[in-house]
């Protein structure tokens, strides 16, 4: 069987964090199998700063051996309960769990907003754990926020995670090769499908994996988009939201590793990674344009254009298939740019008035109290 | 007409979808002041002939509160742990298609990977091996897992066999209990807003008027608002899924009732053979391009395992959909929203998953243009999703011994279903859509059953070495084997927990 023969070698281009993410986690999941990852660097430093690793990266980082307690005990990261977004009307907080509690199926803003229609006066933040514990003067200890079992992402020093994914290629025995992807030669008639150049040394490949942030290997090798063609994978960073970086890297190295291609043909894999791989950078763009762009531009993108249509109308937030922002992210946006429901959920009416009131009041009275707990700490 | 808010539902219809639509939203709506009246006639009989589930019946019913135990009791149900499929693939052939899942992943690579492995070295064992559900039911054996009884049993998932009758009745008595009025006529006049085409009222034959701001359509393949109020239109599947006629019967059981449905190919179509406390449903579902309606009754009785209880009841159907299950101010649930074959139990399945789009969408205005269009593009995304897995089992054969298998054999299948299959068939990789009601399991199941097994594996599972596979495999199999042996019988669990009072068959008959 062809496919079960695995791939020999792969080669990563790219520099910094991105190419250290691709060597760490193929290495991991392809390694074991038998394939030597090379990473073709051309040097470059990269970007510095701080990178956010949303809460679905995680699990990412953990099958590296990374473990989050560690990076915040180093001082190289921080827990992150919600990511700041820009937008036309300023930055936008949009935490990674939602506020409130939900209630006999029906999700907690639609109580909110029953009760707000019938004169409650209270913001919806005011019941959000994820942004009392962001807002934190001090900060808040990892430890302390994990008993909260809410989702949390990090924010990194992202030279000093590089550092620490290449610290997990090289034990995975990862090589480097210096010098600028030049020429990507298909190969007929050899053994190995391609070879790949640099002014200094030639490797042979059956696979190239390009995370760069340039396009060198996208020009070598004649590709005009990102996502997999043939034996060519490439991941760009996508729109330049906070989160959104690693996320396609974390996502497209996971989907290309579940769907790792043998030496034999991988049309049909290569179909289904693109097709969810877009669908992905759909929704990333969905979002984006909903912070940024204008009515009518949004109106343009019909997965959005439902998004806002059903909100307003009933508070229902539509899902679309390969979703990458939760709905509490959604809901954070739509109402910070603008969008209100006309309506709660019908179900949300079950709950008597009196009775929506004392629950109301009594949570909010829970997440002030703990406010004070966690800034007294 | 200006837009009302909405006050009173009426649903027409009084079937397994009526009754469903009708506990759930009087259930839903209690302290929404809306009104819930539902019209049937007793002149018009239902089709609910015997019905087969799937799991998410059980969340169906916990959210109505009702206990498991008399829900049994009351519907002569028995448990459901799958599917046999009987001469699809080739003729001998049978393979089980069952709830939950099969083994346990290996270092985060799925379980059938390894086994694809173990295959391509020469292992003969099926998929059933590593299936709890699969084991349990030819066993005959059944459990209810609880917390307590361990991870291992967490697996088993089980769903019902039950009469969709006394389900409908059953409900009906919980229906009235909460509020719904019952109102005994035939539809005749409808009336409708001018300008906006939006429905008023029901007038009856008997004169009465009912008036109402949301019409449920309950009234199966006829449509009479749906169709014959708003000409919603019809998305017709039969080229791949051929299948038009049926003819249902039940007959005496003979031993204890086994805890799956039968499905065995036939010539021009396949017969269904579901399991009750009180007797044995039976119904042979065919094209009539290629049989009869007389040789397929009579191949049907030839076939029964006891006595015929009732004459054979004849149906005529067209596979497909409405274009618009939600027009105007009326939505149709059940078959009057369209049409799949029984062929995975989905039928009850759908009308579920209408109810609760319904209620999450539950408009405040008469006209709701935003809900009503989320509502038709997620029942049509359930539809066809459900379509193509219908259709797999019809792709996925090597039977040539007739015109009928000939054709699906040979048919062109949706661009949806082809991309699925050369996944799964190259190398075992399965996506699931969202909203996608069948899993990894499914589709393997049905693949490999019919003879379309990966060719292939993921290479990542070439990473642990042969002996640590096959000492996996051997464990998973050992654990499941031991679980299964632990459950008891299925009539015995019946008998301890949820046996209900015999039938008496004076009244069942027509």
């Amino acid at each position: 069987m062809s496919s079960a023969k695995p791939l020999r070698r792969i080669v990563i281009v790219g520099d910094g964090m991105r190419a250290a993410m691709a060597a760490a986690y193929l290495a991991k999941a392809c390694g074991r199998a038998g394939a030597d990852i090379v990473v073709m660097s051309g040097g470059e430093a990269g970007k510095t700063g701080q990178v956010v690793v949303r809460p679905s990266a995680l699990r990412f980082n953990a099958e590296l051996g990374l473990n989050p307690a560690e990076l915040c005990k180093k001082n190289i990261a921080s827990p992150l309960f919600a990511a700041e977004m820009p937008s036309s009307n300023g930055p936008v907080t949009l935490p990674y769990a939602a506020s409130g509690v939900a209630s006999n199926g029906v999700e907690f803003h639609h109580y909110w907003l029953r009760a707000s229609q019938a004169g409650f006066d209270s913001a919806l933040h005011e019941y959000s754990l994820p942004l009392t514990l962001q807002n934190a003067r001090s900060g808040i200890a990892l430890e302390s926020a994990a008993g909260f079992k809410i989702p949390f992402g990090l924010r990194i020093d992202r030279a000093s995670y590089a550092q620490l994914l290449v610290n997990v290629a090289s034990a995975a025995g990862v090589r480097a090769s210096k010098g600028k992807l030049s020429a990507v030669q298909k190969l007929t008639e050899s053994d190995w499908p391609m070879r790949l150049s640099t002014s200094d040394v030639e490797v042979d490949a059956d696979f190239l994996v390009d995370v760069s942030e340039g396009s060198s290997a996208e020009n070598a090798v004649g590709a005009s988009r990102s996502g997999w063609s043939g034996r060519y994978l490439r991941i760009d960073s996508g729109v330049d939201l906070p989160g959104i970086e690693v996320f396609r890297l974390q996502r497209g190295l996971t989907r290309f590793a579940s769907l790792i291609p043998g030496r034999g043909n991988a049309h049909s894999d290569s179909g289904e990674f693109n097709r969810i791989f877009h669908a992905e950078e759909n929704r990333i763009t969905d979002m984006a344009c909903l912070l940024t762009a204008d009515e009518a531009e949004a109106r343009q993108r019909p997965a959005l254009a439902r998004k806002i249509d059903l909100f307003t109308a009933c508070g229902r937030i539509p899902s679309e298939d390969y979703e990458v922002f939760q709905p509490c992210e959604w809901l954070a946006a739509l109402m910070a740019r603008g969008h209100f429901p006309e309506r709660a959920e019908r179900l949300a009416e079950r709950m008597p008035e009196t009775e929506l009131r004392i629950w109301l009041e009594s949570l909010r009275r829970q997440i002030a109290d703990l406010r004070k707990q966690v800034e007294a700490a | 007409m200006s837009e009302h808010t909405i006050k009173r539902v009426v649903i027409v219809g009084g079937g397994t979808a009526g009754w469903m639509a009708a506990a759930a939203l009087s259930k839903f709506c209690a302290r929404s002041e809306v009104e819930i009246t539902l019209v049937e006639s007793q002149a018009i009989g239902t089709v609910g002939v015997g019905e087969a589930t799937i799991p998410s019946i059980g969340k169906f019913n916990d959210h109505l509160g009702i206990d498991e135990d008399t829900f049994v009791r009351e519907t002569q149900a028995t448990y459901k742990l799958g599917i046999e499929f009987v001469d699809w693939g080739v003729m001998g052939e049978r393979y089980f298609h069952p709830f939950g899942t099969y083994g346990f992943d290996l270092e985060g690579i799925e379980f059938h990977h390894f086994w694809t492995r173990l295959k391509q070295q020469g292992d003969t064992r099926s998929l059933d091996a590593y299936s709890l559900n699969a084991l349990a039911a030819y066993d005959g054996k059944f459990l209810r897992p609880e917390p307590e009884h361990g991870p291992i049993m967490k697996r088993l998932a089980y769903a019902f066999h039950f009469d969709a009758s006394l389900y409908a009745a059953f409900l009906r008595r919980m229906s009235e209990q909460k509020g719904v009025t019952r109102i005994d006529g035939l539809v005749g006049e409808v009336e409708r807003d001018s300008e906006s085409g939006l429905i008023h009222a029901l007038n009856l034959q008997d004169g009465k008027r009912i008036a109402g701001d949301l019409f449920i359509d309950c009234t199966g393949f006829r449509g009479v608002l749906i169709e014959g109020v708003y000409k919603a239109g019809y998305d017709d599947w039969s080229e791949w899924l051929p299948v038009n006629r049926a003819v249902a019967i039940a007959c005496k059981r003979k031993g204890d009732p086994e805890p799956y449905t039968r499905s065995i190919a036939r010539d021009a179509g396949w017969q269904w053979r579901i399991p009750l406390q009180h007797r044995t449903g039976n119904g042979f579902v065919y094209c009539d391009r290629f049989k009869d309606a007389e040789v397929a009754e009579r191949e049907l009785l030839e076939s029964l395992e006891g006595e015929a209880l009732n004459s054979p009841n004849h149906l005529r159907f067209m596979t497909g959909r409405r274009k618009q299950f939600w027009a105007g101010n009326c939505v149709a649930i059940g078959l009057s929203s369209g049409f799949l074959e029984p062929l995975e139990s989905t039928s009850i399945h759908l009308i579920q998953s209408g109810i609760s789009k319904l209620i999450s969408l539950f408009p405040t205005k008469t006209d709701a243009p935003v809900e009503r269009t989320e509502y038709n593009r997620l029942m049509s995304n359930d539809f066809e999703n459900i379509r193509d897995f219908l259709i797999l089992h019809y792709k996925a054969t090597a039977r040539d011994d007739s015109k009928f298998w000939n054709y699906v054999r040979t048919m062109a299948v949706p661009d949806s279903l082809m991309r699925k299959i050369d996944l799964l068939k190259s190398n075992g990789r399965f996506f699931k859509y969202d909203a996608e009601l069948f899993d990894l399991t499914s589709w393997l199941a049905v693949a490999v059953g019919q003879g379309w097994a990966p060719e292939g594996y993921n290479p990542m599972a070439n990473a642990l070495s042969i002996e640590n596979v096959t000492g996996s495999l051997s464990n998973m199999r050992s654990v499941l084997e031991k679980s299964a042996q632990a459950m008891p019988t299925h009539q015995a669990f019946i008998d301890r927990f949820c046996k209900a009072e015999p039938a008496n068959w004076e009244q069942k008959k027509p």
